[in-house]
């Protein structure tokens, strides 16, 4: 069976979001499949400037076509028509216009999929929000399974994409959150559909007591892993670090790992290590003694399942649905709405060691059962193996 | 913060959450009983809010006014400017923002002296105060354009009527000087 993952971006040098997940989904479905991935030459995901020079690469022994994107985002003509149609009343015409502005605008690449039908059986599109997936599921319904990734954002409600979410021959949603938003929104119930999320692989060992050396840090800390951004919840975060210290005796620190495009406050006990390498990564999680999750859009938060998989308990925004439903589902966290919540169940976290090691026993639980990579690729294979019975 | 209870055999974070919640509840209600100041006292016994409300003096309807501005056409644009009740709004305006303006202060202190006795502030009072503040500013920015505007009209009239005499004067010039 030979199968094409469209994205909009994708390589090694690309960390996190759909393009990581869908990378991870490429490399784990091989061993099934003969895969290959129709992409974008961006790496850049403000601009979409050409960076890829090679048209048809290997990227980890898997076969890369990259297309050419035509225009690159002019982001203030963008921010304009978005606002527009965010905030007014308009057109099908504004949300194509809004959909081609936000890109990657890459024409030969939905040109190629019309031309090559036949050559695969089917087309797996990620992230729905982007130019590739309208128009690729358009050219191949029949032939699409489209993994949405999508957020509680204004942009699933429109119109545009209600129809898109009725086209595609199968969904693959990262959540049941997730799912029920979509269904709501489109009432696309009848689309076969598969809950399937993304795994993660957890290094045999770690090496926290050198990690804290290396960055002397005590080992009375909770971390926050991810991009500190305003859309992260990171300003609350900090908002409410801040006066968690100032309100209780606490000796706890703050370790934020990451990229930041946000001023990060001066702070004794906020200690920011910046962009780790994934061995570091994984040290600082597991001498931490929780996660911190303040973001309000996840479609799925990949590191909450690393957490989870190191048996370490998580503490969420309860704003955010689809953390919310996956602390309630697997026992193994926590989560807030305001401070006086954050407030609690931080004592309560930081004061029983016990609920923090059973929380973290049912978070490594959770993890096995739903996110190895082996049920991960079960799901994939029962999803396909039940369309080609359709 | 209560005791939450906790089977740790069989967490069910939803329960966890409600007792957390439960507690917030239970600190909120707790507040003024735990430390009652005179203020609070004050706040507790006083008659609300004590601000004499602005007196609205009659307005002149739409429809009057028209009658009036029909029947002073002949007259100068001058004299139009003098006997139109444009200050009478105007009054009115400042009246009512000055309202506005001392009911703002009262609430401010109001809200600062509850986070001084409280110990805290809640993010949302801030919100609520910076869209107060920001609601009053945009009132005061609007009327203030309105005022403008209607001092513009009636310049832009008495200047029309202006053109239109020294075009006359004009004509009635060239016919002597031509003749």
């Amino acid at each position: 069976m030979k199968v094409a993952f469209v994205v909009q971006r994708y390589g090694l040098e690309i960390s996190g979001g759909a393009e990581l997940h869908c990378r991870w989904v490429t490399e784990h479905m091989k061993k099934y499949w003969d895969v290959e991935v129709l992409t974008t030459r961006a790496l850049d995901y403000i601009s979409w400037e050409n960076h890829y020079s090679g048209s048809d690469v290997l990227v980890n022994d898997i076969r890369v076509r990259r297309f050419s994107v035509a225009k690159p985002r002019d982001p203030e003509r963008f921010g304009k028509i978005q606002n527009f149609v965010f905030e007014n009343e308009h057109s099908e015409e504004d949300e194509i216009m809004w959909l081609k502005e936000e890109g990657p605008f890459s024409p030969d690449l939905i040109d190629y999929i019309k031309g090559h039908v036949d050559d695969y059986n089917y087309f797996i599109f990620f992230s729905y929000r982007y130019y590739h997936s309208y128009w690729g599921i358009q050219a191949v319904p029949h032939k699409s399974i489209l993994v949405p990734t999508a957020e509680h954002d204004p942009v699933v409600n429109l119109k545009i994409f209600k129809e898109l979410f009725r086209k595609p021959r199968g969904i693959v949603f990262n959540s049941l959150e997730e799912k029920k938003m979509i269904n709501t929104v489109s009432g696309n119930e009848n689309i076969p559909a598969e809950v399937v999320g993304v795994g993660a692989e957890v290094p045999e060992e770690v090496f926290s007591k050198q990690f804290c050396q290396k960055y002397g840090i005590k080992d009375n800390y909770v971390i926050y892993i991810g991009r500190i951004d305003i859309n992260k919840g990171c300003i609350e975060l900090f908002d409410f670090f801040i006066r968690y210290k100032k309100e209780t005796s606490s000796n706890i620190q703050l370790v934020l790992v990451g990229s930041t495009v946000l001023k990060i406050p001066i702070h004794p006990d906020i200690i920011y290590l910046g962009f780790l390498s994934e061995e570091e990564k994984f040290s600082a999680l597991d001498k931490a003694l929780l996660l911190l999750m303040p973001s309000f859009y996840e479609s799925l938060s990949m590191v909450t399942n690393e957490a989870w998989a190191l048996g370490k308990p998580v503490l969420a925004n309860a704003r955010c649905e689809v953390l919310k439903g996956q602390c309630e589902r697997s026992s193994a966290g926590l989560y807030y709405k305001n401070y006086r919540e954050f407030k609690e169940a931080l004592m309560l976290f930081l004061g029983s060691s016990r609920l923090r090691s059973s929380m973290g026993k049912n978070g490594r639980k959770y993890f096995q059962d739903n996110y190895t990579w082996g049920t991960i690729e079960k799901k994939y294979l029962s999803l396909l193996k039940r369309l080609e019975k359709e | 913060m209560n005791d939450i209870k906790i089977d740790y055999d069989n967490i069910n974070v939803a329960d966890i959450m409600k007792q957390i919640q439960a507690d917030d509840v239970v600190f909120e209600n707790s507040i003024p009983e735990e430390s009652p100041s005179p203020e609070d006292n004050q706040a507790s016994s006083e008659p609300s809010l004590q601000i004499p409300e602005p007196e609205y003096l009659p307005m002149v309807s739409s429809k009057k006014k028209r009658i009036l501005l029909k029947l002073m056409k002949p007259f100068s644009p001058l004299i139009k400017l003098l006997i139109l009740p444009v200050h009478q709004e105007l009054r009115q305006t400042v009246h009512s923002l000055d309202y506005t303006n001392r009911r703002l202060d009262y609430t401010n202190k109001r809200l600062d002296s509850a986070v001084i006795r409280y110990g805290c502030l809640d993010i949302t009072m801030e919100y609520v105060k910076l869209l107060h503040s920001l609601c009053h500013n945009i009132v005061v920015e609007l009327t203030k354009l309105k005022i403008e505007e209607e001092g513009m009209r009636i310049k832009l009239r008495i200047i029309e009527k202006d053109f239109e005499l020294l075009s006359r004067k004009e004509k009635a010039l060239e016919k002597k000087v031509f003749k």
